[in-house]
């Protein structure tokens, strides 16, 4: 077989995930450089129609495990699968989403293989000689540069999201070509019970126009109150960041990132929110993204359309009375 | 319940960003460490399940002298011994292999570590720790049931975009746990200075034969450069008065709904 760089395609038994359709878009770059063959992986049961939709998109191979074990995700079974079926397959390189399932699956699946895993990258250069990839540090303050050199046999690569890329367009049929796993259940040490899906909200924050959203900066709970007010005056929804939800000042439902919501409303307000990595694959498609900071090197700034660099709680305030008033003219007018 | 928690001590207020000098680790130009929050809240956890199932906590730290500051903080917290393993590796694979060294001399039924360092934040360390170990795992936990019996554990665990699995897990195990599982608890000033007093364990690599005798060094990457991060955009920072940002911010906000 040719080589390969493969794409481990993450679903919910109906739709691909937005990260796996990224994949293939940069994995076809890189399969490019390598003049590599770009697969995918799909692994689940009764995946025909995910299949069907990977086969429409720009593959050569589309690797298929359809077993019944693989109906939900185990982190065990998966993480045995996964490693049985890439020593048989031996590509050049993976890439997987940074995703829970990659963190938790991919560096078992490294260990096992005897391979590198470089995970968390925001970008990747694969060469004949060496590997290179981008990995965000210390909350996404700083970017480190980091090469592999000489190339390893195969390497796993995990990739944060990168909204707004492009599919590409389809150039190749893929052949489609089933794979048979044996996993042994008996021996299993890890047993899935159940799977949640958190609901119950009394809005929907991935439905909203205009998102108010908190995080570490905002200092206090009784912040969360001014948001609300600022909220309300705009017509708005609340949401926030990931220690405010651990610190218990908003429910789950509110929680955009990597754990909670991924929103694209036409206003994201970001108050007193750094842009950890989490936080922004959460936030990034917003239309226009206002960010409150008093730290001016804040990795929100670097991706906000303006900036309000100060002390939150001291201006919150004045917004809020001055979205009031603008509310009040709006209704005056007519 | 025999527990042991890993913990990573981290820069507290990074002032400057440097490669170290053999190309393996950034320089954070501060030699003042904390424990690494999400390690503490695995902490918190352990605590608490101590208090609920009784047993004891012995908590891991793999750095340097500077390191031990997260360990005083754990005493100081209450747990029953802490072990500092000296070794300067920063790469997940490497710290895991000597955890996996000092952890396979004790006797326990689980191992607890947070999702990922605020620093390195790949969030591999407890992955791997569990393969060295040959545990199964569970990563991004929220919640523990660990009331019904000592062979087995229910935890709830995050998948992403607010989906949540339950499973049902075999005990020893290794679970990387998720911010906020417990709210993180005050330690007072006073109760650390006085844990600076009491005894704590630290294992040199040569304590850690197998290590020593020269165990398969992982393949890892050398770090050519630091930069900040490219934007994608250049923010227009709003500046003047208060109320006249104020009237801009909601100007632009009204503009585009």
């Amino acid at each position: 077989m040719a080589e390969q760089v493969l794409v481990v395609v993450e679903h919910d038994g109906n739709e691909i995930g937005t990260i796996s359709r990224q994949l293939a878009t940069r994995g076809r770059e890189q399969s490019n450089r390598l003049n590599a063959q770009l697969s995918a992986l799909v692994l689940g049961h009764q995946v025909e129609g995910i299949v069907r939709s990977l086969s429409e998109m720009d593959f050569d191979v589309v690797f298929v495990a359809d077993d019944s074990s693989f109906e939900y995700y185990n982190p065990e079974v998966y993480t045995r699968a996964v490693s049985e079926i890439l020593r048989d397959i031996a590509p050049r390189a993976v890439l997987l989403g940074d995703t829970y399932m990659t963190r938790e699956v991919g560096p078992a699946v490294a260990l096992r293989l005897g391979i590198p895993f470089l995970g968390s990258c925001v970008d990747v250069e694969l060469s004949e000689t060496k590997v290179m990839v981008t990995q965000p540090k210390y909350g996404g303050v700083i970017h480190v540069r980091a090469e592999l050199e000489p190339v390893p046999s195969s390497i796993l690569i995990s990739l944060q999201s990168r909204p707004g890329l492009p599919d590409t367009v389809r150039a190749h049929v893929p052949s489609i070509v089933p794979l048979k796993v044996e996993v042994d259940t008996p021996g299993l040490r890890t047993r899935v019970v159940d799977v949640i899906q958190e609901t119950g909200a009394e809005f929907d924050i991935t439905k909203a126009d205009i998102v108010i959203a908190g995080g570490r900066g905002l200092g206090a709970k009784e912040s969360i109150s001014s948001l609300k007010e600022l909220a309300q005056a705009l017509g708005g929804v609340v949401a926030c960041s990931r220690p405010v939800y651990d610190m218990g000042w908003l429910p789950v439902d509110c929680l955009v990132g990597m754990s909670g919501k991924t929103v694209i409303p036409k206003v994201y307000v970001a108050c007193g929110i750094s842009g950890a990595p989490q936080h922004v694959m959460g936030m990034s498609g917003a239309q226009c993204i206002i960010a409150i900071n008093k730290d001016v090197n804040a990795p929100i700034i670097g991706l906000a359309h303006y900036a309000v660099v100060g002390d939150l709680r001291e201006f919150l305030p004045t917004l809020i009375e001055e979205a009031r008033r603008a509310k009040a003219d709006s209704k005056r007018g007519g | 319940m025999e527990i042991v928690v890993c913990v990573k001590a981290v820069c507290m207020n990074p002032v400057r960003f440097e490669l170290s000098e053999v190309g393996d680790g950034i320089d954070c130009g501060s030699r003042t460490l904390v424990m690494n929050e999400v390690d503490e809240y695995a902490l918190e956890q352990a605590l608490v399940m101590r208090e609920e199932l009784g047993g004891s906590i012995t908590v891991i730290s793999v750095g340097g002298l500077a390191s031990q500051d997260a360990l005083y903080v754990a005493k100081a917290k209450g747990v029953d011994r802490v072990i500092r393993a000296a070794a300067d590796y920063v790469d997940p694979v490497s710290v895991s292999e000597i955890l996996a060294k000092v952890i396979e001399r004790l006797h326990f039924d689980m191992v607890l570590t947070g999702v990922e360092s605020s620093d390195n934040m790949t969030g591999q360390t407890g992955i791997c720790l569990a393969e060295k170990l040959g545990l199964p795992f569970a990563y991004a936990v929220t919640a523990i049931d660990a009331t019904s019996s000592c062979d087995f554990l229910t935890v709830r665990k995050e998948l992403g975009g607010g989906v949540y699995q339950v499973l049902d897990i075999r005990l020893p195990a290794v679970l990387c746990i998720q911010s906020g599982i417990q709210p993180l608890k005050y330690t007072a000033p006073a109760r650390v200075l006085r844990a600076r007093n009491e005894p704590l364990e630290v294992y040199s690599l040569q304590d850690l034969v197998p290590m020593a005798e020269g165990a398969v060094q992982p393949i890892r990457p050398k770090l050519v450069s630091l930069f900040k991060p490219e934007t994608t955009r250049k923010a227009e920072i709003l500046e003047g008065e208060p109320s006249h940002i104020a009237s801009v911010v909601i100007e632009k906000i009204l503009e585009v709904c």
